[in-house]
């Protein structure tokens, strides 16, 4: 407050600043910006473009006149607005529980002292690291032969509304990646731990403090920009996954599709690719995880800031 | 209500033994500073004490009821960390609260009344509503001091609470610490690597090297009558006069001088031949004579100074007997006085100025004579 610059001096400023260099400078950020949002801009004109505009005009250029069409959007919207309701009803229990148990965990294996610590954690760390593809199949032996969790569930989940006796597949699906998603995010949140003061959980020791009361009152309050970071990682992670829905639900008629199942084949067909219903299915898919990210953009930044 | 017993105290970590069979015993409402170099143990002794660590083995008793293995949680103590380990998403009322959440006695208005007594108690009710991160570093260490207090503990930890401090608002802490000790009369266990602090503060003192304890008692005990060389050392600033020699014929006899024991002191040296002579710099007397114009006495020596170091009420002054000599002496002068760099200057070491240590095994034979009842918690063991 006190010192401010004079606002007549900028422009001059700016102007004796504004070298050869940095002209340069310049022109190569915007050469990025170019190249990073062009392919986005492309395919927002395109999902608004009727097949004839697709054809004719340029890609990147908008829509007008008989070109300008809201017809993909309303297509799209009524092939997945289904799918992505059954993706949301397993992404968000899903992350939310990953979250939860992991940080759980890392307080465990972080904070608190006990004996055969290290043995548990080297298993959290061999997690991380066995391959979906290598789980695949024993995964849905598990989920049909042994445990048939998703039959069990089947009239308890017919008997809420909207949903079928098809979406209960889904239960097995949000428990596989709670249990999938445990290891890493534990991995996470402990390298964040270790670099909270140790004499914190001391302090609260000594002040009377249980392992559970030191858990809610002052490591999850401490760990909050680690919580965006990791719910935003996770939940994207689990909402743009294929390979185990497609293992259990099984297949894009099901009812309780979810939109990465959808998603390939709406626009494809023998005659041909619709770029159009493409493109306006595929933005309409980006829609929540772009809302997660710009929900918790500013404690994402402070999470990725402290942890570097 | 808050006496505290440690006997035999052993604490490793892997191969190293971080405190050694440390028997020591603090009394209900004593203030006891446990002093020490970085890596003597003091602060595992308190953490131990705190309950942060489990001894390797001995015992710790609070009123002779054995806590060793008891958690921290249910031991009744409070601690100051030298971090101040405020929780930083809270105000420094929750901050002050946590601790008197899990007293039962308590309703939550009496809670509230409490904390703001305890922030009337050190000036500080203005920041109640504050976050830790706001505050200066005295405001913190105050609130942290605050959130020990209000659980009114039977025992107050303090691990080097001052040493972020600045030394002027070090120096004013250091005596509100001890009225406030004094007014609330809670045993205080306060761990410290500065002698000053130690001397100031403590009503006993107990000194650490090594994972070891080298004495215990009297801050003015300690000093005017130490164990062995580490203590003698440890305490005074500037340190004391350390001279290696032999005793020959009754006489302590350097590289550069020799200086005639008394009987006292022949008595105590006995046979032993290789010792250390300790003088503290203010025992050191520079003579106003010319050394040109008078005779030598029996304890006087011709030396030269070196260096000057003015204080403003005093003068550190570092003596050498020759410039190749290995020995040299420091002394402290009026500060009134000139003394030129380079000057020769005649040295009068008294002869009840003498301590002497075994150059061996660092324990005092002897230490120098003074007036008041030197009545020190020795060890009976040499102990370096």
């Amino acid at each position: 407050m006190s010192v401010s610059t004079p606002t007549t001096d900028d422009l001059a400023d700016w102007y004796t600043d504004l070298t050869w260099t940095r002209a340069a400078l310049y022109a190569l950020v915007l050469l990025g910006v170019v190249f990073f949002l062009a392919p986005l801009e492309t395919g927002l004109m395109t999902a608004f473009k009727s097949n004839a505009a697709v054809i004719r005009t340029l890609p990147f250029l908008p829509p007008f006149g008989d070109g300008f069409t809201l017809d993909n959007a309303q297509f799209a919207w009524n092939h997945l607005s289904g799918p992505l309701l059954n993706s949301l009803v397993m992404s968000i229990p899903a992350t939310l529980f990953t979250v939860l148990f992991a940080s759980m965990a890392a307080y465990g294996l972080t904070m608190v002292d006990w004996r055969g610590q290290l043995a548990v954690l080297s298993l959290f760390l061999v997690g991380v690291f066995v391959p979906y593809q290598a789980v695949l199949v024993p995964l849905a032996r598990f989920w049909n032969n042994i445990l048939p969790l998703g039959k069990m569930v089947a009239p308890y989940v017919a008997a809420l509304p909207y949903f079928t006796e098809n979406h209960a597949v889904l239960v097995p699906l949000i428990i596989t990646h709670v249990a999938y998603g445990i290891p890493i995010i534990t991995v996470l949140f402990r390298s964040y731990m270790q670099t909270l003061p140790t004499s914190l959980v001391e302090s609260a020791m000594i002040d009377g403090a249980s392992v559970t009361k030191i858990y809610y009152r002052i490591i999850v309050p401490l760990c909050k920009p680690m919580f965006a970071v990791v719910f935003i990682y996770q939940f994207t992670q689990i909402y743009n996954e294929f390979l185990f829905s497609l293992t259990l639900i099984g297949n894009a008629s099901s009812s309780a599709a979810t939109v990465t199942l959808v998603l390939p084949s709406l626009g494809a067909s023998v005659s041909g690719m619709d770029f159009g219903v493409r493109m306006s299915a595929s933005l309409l898919a980006a829609i929540p995880t772009l809302i997660i990210y710009v929900a918790f953009a500013e404690q994402f930044a402070k999470g990725l800031a402290t942890e570097a | 209500m808050g006496e505290i017993n440690l006997s035999n105290l052993t604490k490793r970590f892997g191969d190293v033994v971080a405190v050694n069979d440390l028997d020591l015993e603090i009394e209900d409402g004593e203030f006891l500073v446990l002093v020490g170099p970085s890596g003597c143990g003091k602060s595992t002794t308190l953490r131990c004490v705190a309950g942060l660590e489990t001894p390797s083995s001995g015992q710790i008793r609070f009123d002779e009821t054995d806590v060793t293995y008891r958690v921290p949680q249910n031991r009744d103590v409070a601690m100051v960390f030298q971090d101040y380990a405020l929780y930083p998403h809270m105000t420094v009322r929750e901050n002050m609260k946590f601790g008197l959440e899990e007293e039962p006695d308590y309703t939550d208005e009496e809670r509230e009344e409490r904390v703001e007594s305890v922030a009337d108690l050190l000036d500080i009710p203005d920041l109640l509503d504050r976050k830790p991160g706001e505050l200066s570093g005295g405001q913190q260490q105050r609130v942290a001091l605050g959130r020990a207090i209000v659980r009114d503990p039977s025992v107050f930890l303090m691990d080097e609470p001052l040493s972020n401090l600045d030394a002027k608002l070090r120096a004013t802490m250091r005596m509100e610490l001890q009225h406030l000790q004094e007014d609330l009369g809670v045993t205080t266990v306060y761990v410290t690597h500065d002698q000053t602090e130690a001397m100031t503060m403590s009503d006993r003192m107990a000194v650490m090297n090594d994972g070891e304890l080298q004495q215990v008692g009297e801050p003015l005990d300690l000093y005017h009558a130490p164990a062995n060389l580490f203590v003698a050392e440890f305490l005074g600033e500037p340190n004391m006069n350390h001279l290696n020699g032999t005793v020959d014929d009754g006489r302590f006899v350097a590289d550069s001088f020799t200086y005639p024991f008394d009987d006292s002191v022949l008595d105590d040296v006995e046979d032993a031949d290789d010792v250390v002579l300790g003088v503290r710099p203010e025992s050191v007397e520079i003579l106003d004579d010319d050394p040109e114009a008078v005779s030598l006495g029996d304890r006087e020596f011709e030396m030269t100074v070196d260096v000057v170091e003015p204080m403003g009420n005093e003068h550190v002054v570092h003596l050498d007997f020759a410039a190749d000599a290995s020995e040299s002496l420091t002394a402290i002068a009026d500060g009134m006085r000139r003394i030129e760099e380079g000057e020769s200057v005649i040295v009068h070491l008294p002869h009840d100025a003498a301590h002497v240590f075994d150059a061996r095994t660092g324990v005092a034979l002897h230490n120098r004579r003074v007036s008041f009842d030197g009545s020190s918690d020795q060890l009976d063991e040499p102990r370096v």
